[in-house]
């Protein structure tokens, strides 16, 4: 009990008990959120769900960006993606008659961590509207 | 007797603190918020700051490899630093032929910098075969003549009678030095463990020139190498220097009595 105390009331051991355990802790919730899974919506500019709409999953190469993924949005407009094993990828979404969005760079603390867009994509005017 | 107003003198300290805090706190700012360094006008307080150049730096360059690779040397130095320094200041607490022209040839030696012996060091480490190894990268850190230097002012303030007693009751020399030498110098080992850190994990000329393969290459070496692979890195760079300096920073406010100790021993007389 002695040792005990004498060994975490010592600031060294205290301070190596304490990077320890956050490290544990860091570790536990990477490894349980850590499929991959990047979802979000795509909306036009009025805010309505845009169906069929293809986002394109990017991900930062030396020059630019490289494509890795592509998936296409349901009637609802969401879209998926899985084990993408990015920590900061790029999403883009084309849809016919519509203007291609601007890149949306989606920030992760860590390499494929399950993430939802707060906000939906969105995607430009309809091109077909006169 | 006349007493002076303190507060001129804690004015000017806390003038040359912020001064001297200035530089570390624009990099900590800089590695939060990622402003470039030329922006004008300047931002004292960080704009939307986050830890994602952390993250960028993490995974950009195999950080964890690298710095295990500066803990592997930098584990080696300390040990052997401990060992080395220890011996040479014991033995120069003794009285013997040559020791005032020991003591100069080690006080001449402080004077030449490690630049100027480097094509010795690396043919000596290439002879060996310790090329593109951590023992390589470790030897020519393995003593300081700073610390052999302060082993010995700690190890002369240790009463000459301690170690009189030992002989007699027939220890040997390597027991008087660990038994009685070292547990009463503490202070002197926590300074030559902060020394020999500090000076091993910055440092970059000797594994530049010493290893070959990216996978042994230590934190200053790959955050040389970091500069070169993109343009715009200034708040992924400086988050860099960040996560090399936290653990130099963390050893001496762990262990800065013992340091500011260490450095202090000797110097008075009782």
């Amino acid at each position: 009990m002695k040792l005990l105390r004498t060994l975490v009331l010592n600031r060294f051991f205290a301070a190596a008990a304490a990077l320890a355990i956050t490290v544990g802790a860091i570790n536990l919730y990477v490894a349980s959120n850590d499929e991959g899974i990047l979802s979000g919506q795509v909306a036009d500019v009025q805010g309505k769900p845009v169906a069929g709409a293809e986002v394109i999953l990017f991900m930062p190469a030396l020059i630019g960006l490289d494509e890795i993924d592509r998936q296409t949005t349901d009637e609802t407009g969401a879209f998926e993606f899985r084990a993408h094993g990015q920590h900061h990828p790029a999403l883009q979404v084309q849809a016919d008659g519509f203007e291609d969005s601007d890149l949306r760079r989606v920030r992760l603390y860590f390499r494929n961590q399950n993430r939802s867009l707060d906000t939906p994509i969105v995607i430009g005017a309809d091109t077909n509207e006169g | 007797m006349h007493r002076y107003p303190k507060w001129p003198i804690h004015l000017a300290l806390i003038v040359v603190s912020i001064v001297m805090l200035t530089p570390l706190y624009w990099v900590f700012k800089t590695s939060v918020a990622g402003e470039n360094i030329f922006s004008y006008p300047p931002s004292i307080v960080p704009k939307d700051p986050h830890i994602f150049f952390f993250v960028d730096v993490w995974y950009v360059i195999p950080f964890a490899q690298y710095f295990l690779n500066s803990v592997i040397v930098v584990a080696i130095v300390i040990i052997l630093n401990l060992v080395f320094n220890a011996m040479a200041g014991y033995a120069l607490t003794k009285t013997f032929r040559g020791k005032g022209a020991v003591m100069l040839v080690l006080l001449s030696c402080m004077m030449i910098p490690f630049q100027a012996t480097i094509i010795p060091a690396y043919l000596v480490t290439a002879k060996l075969g310790l090329l593109n190894t951590y023992a390589g990268l470790a030897l020519p850190e393995l003593s300081h003549i700073i610390c052999i230097l302060i082993f010995k002012a700690s190890f002369d303030s240790v009463p000459k009678s301690l170690v009189e007693a030992a002989r007699i009751d027939g220890v040997p020399e390597w027991k008087i030095v660990y038994r009685i030498m070292l547990p009463l110098s503490k202070p002197a080992i926590a300074t030559n463990v902060i020394l020999s850190f500090i000076w091993s994990w910055n440092q970059l000329l000797w594994p530049l020139i010493v290893v070959r393969d990216v996978d042994m290459q230590t934190l200053p070496l790959g955050l040389s190498y970091f500069l070169s692979y993109f343009e715009d890195t200034t708040g992924a760079l400086y988050a860099f220097c960040v996560m090399v300096l936290v653990p130099t920073m963390a050893i001496f406010l762990l262990a800065q009595r013992e340091f500011i100790q260490g450095l202090t021993s000797g110097a008075t007389k009782e």
